[in-house]
């Protein structure tokens, strides 16, 4: 595969052992991956790397997910990024905030199977969902 | 014995007179006996007929008084009257009888129609005594009396009927003065003393009698003459009986009768002309006309008197009854404000004033909401006509008002109110509304813990799940593992998703019993939501080797119905279903509109329940005991999750259910649900 085609997916995770998997999962399905650990480090990649698809969680310190997502819609390049909610928070109101935020893939981690989550960021990334 | 008989027969009630009663009767008739002499003193017209006839008063009053059965004393009274007087034998018995009878007829009738001994009650009492003890009984007196003396050549018919007028004038007389003073004075009245009004009372007396000399004793003969001045007594009686009560009216007018007679048979006062009888006959007139306004005043002023006292005691009742509920009002938990229908405050309880910060004077009859702000959840004000009481007041139904609604404090803090107003509605008007609310701060805040606790739960226990499942999952499909250690991975993998799926289970019991969980009715296609949701244990029945039926009715494409509520239903029931049948048996889905309800029934020939256990059925982490030991793997909250959410929505559930027969599930989910009119939140 060539360097140029690789599809950028930046992981903005907290809990450093789903970063792990998720981004060996990745690399082993041939994406490029850029990590965050927290809401503001994840918008400063974001805004630097404009990656193709984001997986963002949300209870985060620092800066938690929702408020990253805010901002980013903010920005020029931002209002259009690709985003996956990834998440063990299943609140009404959090659900409500990334609709209004033109998110509209909130995956619960735990409902789903890593393999299946990949097949998600396939589709996601092919532009079928 | 035959002396009994008599005394039986003469006592009337089949009772013996006893030696008091015989001695009773002896002092009547001596009683009776001068009081006739008196009268017959001044007899002119015939020596047995007189103008004056206190007889008769006391005749009536005692028989009124003692009893109808002491009548023999009045006839032997009079008998001995008479015989003494004039005439036979004979003249003497019918005059005595008319005597006697007249005092029975007055008594009876007095009794019967008018209350008895007490004689002056009411106003139109002292009419109806006028007309018994008056006018009719007096009237059998004069009829007896004048036909006897009639028959015995002492009265002929030419002066029958002077006679017979004379008689029924003077026994009228003795009703109307003589019988009223003795009865209200000795009939068992008690006295009570009174020394200021002791004194008035002496006082009045004294400028009465004073007066009564003036017009009948001659005192001023040598200026006035005879002249028709008798109208000047009225004015004392009037006093007497204004300020006293009907006894000393009684009184007043027996002195005015004495003092008038005599004067008037020693020639002086206003009805002296000609013969001596007509005298006395004007004088009677005018002394029964004086005796019937007299007790008519008093008596009208005793009513007055009784009707003030009934006011006062019922305004004192009102006053305790008014006390009473201010008290309970007060010592009430809510606050209550209740408003007319301009919404001015008619009153307001003392735990209101406290949680609003206002005191009773600064809202009594005032607008409540030009003081009390009223305002949503983000500040935002509620406009007076929007406010809850002014709302019941427009639509005449009740509401409550459970959430985003707060008052703001005299001092500008705000808090949370929940509260109930009912209208209020007096023989069909709306007249206002009454709002009984409280303070849910603390409500608010066990909210707010709860739905953070699940947040926090939700977060906190699936993040190390998360990490066990993906970890689990990426170690099993590792090519380089043994398949004793693919077992072992697997079976991590397996309990981690068991460990997932009661961990959902418990976050949604959570929730729907925080009401945190939403459902919005919205139009569905039921038929395809359905299938997509069965969709999902295809694999499972087909591994089972099970019978699936199902069925679903005409036209349920779209139906207005809350989609989750379906999802719930039919994933719990399902699971439920496949679970406890055993391979090869049959599961059967009908889904149906049936009203306004979404219908769905869910039957299996599976394992049934024990009878006993059928009332514990929806209780959270009840498990049969059937089961238990056949599919160890189970929460016990599927069923528990489904009731609650029906409870929520006014859905309902219920089952038939054979031991070793199978189970049949029927819901009913309502196609609008109760809440949605409200928040939709459940």
């Amino acid at each position: 595969m060539i360097q140029m085609d690789k599809k950028k997916i930046l992981i903005v995770e907290d809990e450093p052992a789903m970063r792990d998997i998720m981004n060996d999962r990745l690399i082993e399905e041939g994406f490029e991956v850029i990590l965050a650990t927290n809401g503001a480090e994840g918008l400063e990649a974001a805004l630097k790397e404009h990656p193709d698809l984001i997986l963002l969680d949300i209870i985060m310190p620092k800066m938690d997910g929702i408020t990253m997502l805010k901002k980013l819609r903010e920005d020029k390049w931002g209002k259009s990024a690709q985003i996956i909610i990834l998440s063990n928070l299943s609140t009404e109101g959090a659900v409500a905030d990334s609709i209004k935020n033109s998110v509209f893939e909130y995956l619960i981690k735990t409902d789903w199977r890593l393999s299946d989550l990949i097949k998600m960021v396939k589709k996601k990334l092919s532009g079928t969902v | 014995m035959p002396f009994n008989n008599i005394q039986k027969a003469l006592s009337g009630k089949g009772k013996y007179y006893s030696f008091k009663d015989l001695a009773l009767i002896l002092a009547l008739a001596l009683a009776y006996l001068g009081a006739a002499k008196l009268g017959l003193r001044f007899a002119s017209v015939n020596p047995s007929a007189t103008a004056i006839w206190p007889a008769t008063g006391v005749s009536i009053a005692a028989l009124l008084v003692l009893g109808i059965r002491f009548w023999p004393g009045i006839f032997l009274g009079a008998f001995v009257a008479n015989i003494t007087t004039a005439g036979t034998v004979l003249t003497s018995l019918g005059i005595s009888l008319g005597n006697t009878l007249e005092a029975v007829v007055a008594v009876h009738l007095l009794i019967r129609f008018n209350g008895g001994r007490e004689i002056f009650r009411h106003s139109e009492d002292v009419f109806g005594y006028l007309l018994f003890a008056g006018m009719i009984s007096p009237a059998v007196s004069a009829t007896f009396g004048v036909t006897s003396l009639l028959f015995s050549g002492l009265a002929n018919t030419a002066n029958y009927f002077s006679i017979w007028l004379t008689w029924w004038l003077g026994d009228m007389g003795g009703a109307m003065v003589v019988a009223p003073f003795l009865i209200l004075w000795f009939g068992g009245h008690f006295f009570n003393f009174n020394v200021r009004r002791s004194a008035e009372a002496l006082l009045i007396f004294i400028v009465l009698i004073l007066v009564s000399f003036m017009l009948f004793g001659g005192v001023f003969h040598q200026t006035v003459g005879n002249y028709p001045v008798e109208y000047l007594s009225i004015p004392f009686l009037i006093w007497v009986a204004m300020r006293f009560g009907q006894r000393e009216s009684a009184l007043a007018v027996l002195v005015i009768s004495v003092i008038a007679t005599i004067g008037t048979l020693n020639g002086f006062g206003p009805f002296v002309i000609g013969d001596i009888n007509t005298s006395l006959l004007l004088l009677q007139i005018f002394l029964i006309v004086t005796a019937v306004m007299v007790h008519l005043m008093s008596v009208l002023i005793a009513e007055r008197d009784a009707t003030e006292e009934q006011l006062k005691d019922q305004a004192i009742e009102l006053q305790i009854k008014v006390l009473r509920d201010e008290a309970l009002l007060n010592s009430m938990g809510e606050g209550m404000v209740a408003i007319d229908k301009d919404g001015f405050v008619i009153t307001i309880n003392r735990t209101a004033l406290r949680m609003l910060g206002w005191s009773k004077e600064d809202l009594t009859n005032k607008r409540f909401s030009d003081f009390v702000r009223a305002e949503i959840e983000d500040g935002t004000k509620i406009k007076a006509e929007d406010r809850p009481a002014e709302r019941v007041i427009r639509s005449r139904t009740g509401l409550t008002i459970t959430k985003d609604f707060y008052y703001v404090r005299q001092d500008g803090t705000r808090f949370p109110v929940a509260m109930v107003v009912t209208p209020l509605i007096l023989s069909g008007q709306i007249y206002g509304a009454i709002a009984v609310f409280r303070d849910v701060t603390a409500e608010k805040e066990i909210e707010r813990a709860q739905t953070e606790f699940v947040s926090i739960a939700s977060h906190q226990l699936r993040t190390p799940l998360t990490s066990i499942h993906w970890y689990s999952e990426a170690l099993s499909e590792d090519v380089r593992l043994d398949d004793k250690q693919k077992k072992y991975i697997n079976n991590i993998l397996s309990a981690n998703e068991r460990l997932i799926k009661l961990t959902n289970e418990l976050l949604d019991a959570s929730r729907i019993e925080s009401k945190k969980m939403p459902f919005k009715p919205e139009p569905v296609n039921v038929s395809k939501f359905s299938d997509s949701v069965v969709k999902d244990f295809e694999l499972l029945i087909l591994n089972k080797k099970l019978l699936f039926e199902k069925r679903y009715g005409k036209s349920m494409d779209v139906l207005s119905v809350d989609s989750n509520i379906i999802r719930i239903v039919l994933q719990n029931l399902l699971s439920n279903a496949i679970k406890y049948t055993p391979e090869g048996g049959r599961i059967s889905l009908t889904v149906d509109k049936v009203d306004r309800n979404l219908a769905i029934d869910i039957s299996d020939s599976g394992y049934g329940m024990p009878k006993s256990q059928i009332s514990k059925v929806f209780t959270k982490f009840f498990r049969a005991d059937n089961i238990k030991t056949k599919e160890p793997d189970g929460t016990g909250l599927g069923l528990y999750i489904v009731k609650s959410v029906l409870d929520r929505i006014g859905g309902t559930i219920s089952f038939d259910t054979e031991e070793g027969k199978g189970t049949s599930f029927h819901v009913t989910i309502p196609f609008q649900s109760k809440d949605s009119a409200g928040g939709n939140v459940v």
